[in-house]
């Protein structure tokens, strides 16, 4: 209940201060049935009923889905019983507890964070165990969440958590084949193959408010760009390689200390010539 | 040299007649008539006609749909307003069995841009709307 119900061509109408019938197949009139069927036999085990947030939707670019999220925080405005000017519902839901603000984590927040989704609709794998965390946080009000990287751009490229055999281009299938030991438990930000040809002098850029080690994967018996290539730049040849079904990547790596806005240029930037793009991976130090 | 030149151009004409008046195949048909209900149903969301759609809904999508149509006073307008800018596309049709066909849509409202496959379905002789999904 919520991201599809506000989609298609017969959106769910929010019901925001609707009473008696005019609830009828509403969001709010459809959530309040399952809040009692859950408080009530054959589950009178639960205590206590919470409802997340819906999160917002995202067009296939990484830009907000405007119109859509329009009916989103409408329904928001439902699970909090107050409106955008905090005017109270005159009908409010009942018998629940309000739970994550995803929508304020993914977007609500000033910054675009679609680059935690799969596609329009779904978090990907580190987007749902960043969920997990904050429904910890809502739950228990310890406010620890795991480090992430802020700001990405191209904004439809993605931060994810990946392991052998998963696709490691936002466009192409190739999967990874043998990973490093050190770039366990990093953060990979998936690139788009098709931008392989990318010379531009800063194409990538992400934020980070930690110490970090970054590595850079590189198409192995290229020429690297000079913002690259250890003999013109502060990266270092770590002698690693990943292997994927698309050939190997030698990686390099460089670190940053505290806040930084980090920049990398293209991939056939200032010399290069890999044939495939480059991926990163982020690191706590 | 008249007689083949008679001969040729009433081949031709043979070829024509029969070209013009061939058939439409099953599945031809199939997706004309849902080209033709899916443009009446776009009308009616545009419109708000909400006894109109629930008349064209059966199935899940009914079933999901009906009581905001039947019952809620608001919906025709909220309808409406959601889609008064809507534009759609039908980018492929597959014709699942003689009784139902898949067709794909591309919805277009404001800045977003939205991939639909709409189930329609063969009731009584008169093709429905069974499902709506959408694609991410």
């Amino acid at each position: 209940m919520g991201t599809n119900d506000s989609g298609g061509t017969l959106p769910v109408l929010p019901g925001f201060n609707c009473t008696g019938t005019d609830c009828d197949g509403t969001f709010k009139g459809n959530l309040q049935a399952l809040i009692d069927t859950l408080l009530t036999s054959p589950f009178s085990a639960v205590q206590q009923v919470y409802v997340a947030l819906v999160p917002p939707i995202f067009n296939i670019d990484g830009t907000p889905n405007a119109s859509r999220n329009l009916i989103v925080q409408d329904y928001n405005r439902v699970v909090r019983g107050v409106d955008g000017s905090d005017n109270a519902d005159v009908n409010p839901l009942t018998g629940h507890l309000i739970g994550p603000d995803f929508f304020e984590f993914f977007l609500g927040s000033g910054e675009n964070r679609s680059s935690l989704f799969d596609d329009t609709l779904h978090p990907n794998s580190f987007g749902h165990y960043i969920i997990a965390y904050l429904w910890h946080v809502s739950l228990t009000g310890d406010p620890t969440i795991p480090f992430f990287i802020s700001g990405l751009t191209p904004l439809n490229y993605k931060q994810n958590l990946l392991s052998v055999g998963n696709q490691y281009y936002i466009d192409e299938q190739f999967e990874l084949t043998t990973i490093p030991a050190m770039l366990a438990g990093g953060i990979w930000i998936m690139t788009s193959n098709i931008d392989r040809f990318n010379a531009d002098p800063t194409f990538l850029s992400f934020s980070v408010d930690r110490d970090i080690k970054v590595y850079v994967a590189y198409a192995s018996s290229s020429t690297l760009p000079t913002w690259l290539d250890p003999s013109s730049s502060s990266f270092i040849d770590t002698g690693e390689v990943i292997t994927t079904s698309n050939g190997s990547y030698s990686v390099y790596s460089q670190d940053y200390v505290g806040s930084a806005l980090i920049e990398f240029g293209g991939n056939m930037s200032s010399g290069g010539t890999g044939a495939s793009n480059y991926i990163i991976i982020v690191k706590e130090n | 040299m008249i007689k083949k030149s008679i001969g040729l151009l009433i081949f031709i004409f043979c070829f024509f007649l029969i070209y013009i008046t061939k058939p439409y195949s099953q599945d031809e048909y199939f997706k004309y008539e849902s080209a033709d209900l899916i443009d009446h149903y776009f009308s009616s969301l545009q419109n708000g006609d909400t006894k109109q759609l629930l008349s064209m809904l059966t199935g899940p999508y009914k079933k999901k749909r009906q009581n905001l149509l039947e019952n809620n006073l608001q919906y025709a307008e909220f309808v409406r307003k959601i889609n008064a800018d809507l534009t759609f596309e039908i980018v492929d049709m597959n014709v699942l069995d003689d009784r139902k066909i898949a067709v794909d849509i591309i919805v277009t409202r404001q800045d977003s841009i939205e991939k639909l496959k709409l189930i329609l379905i063969r009731e009584d002789q008169i093709l429905k709307i069974y499902d709506e999904q959408l694609v991410p």
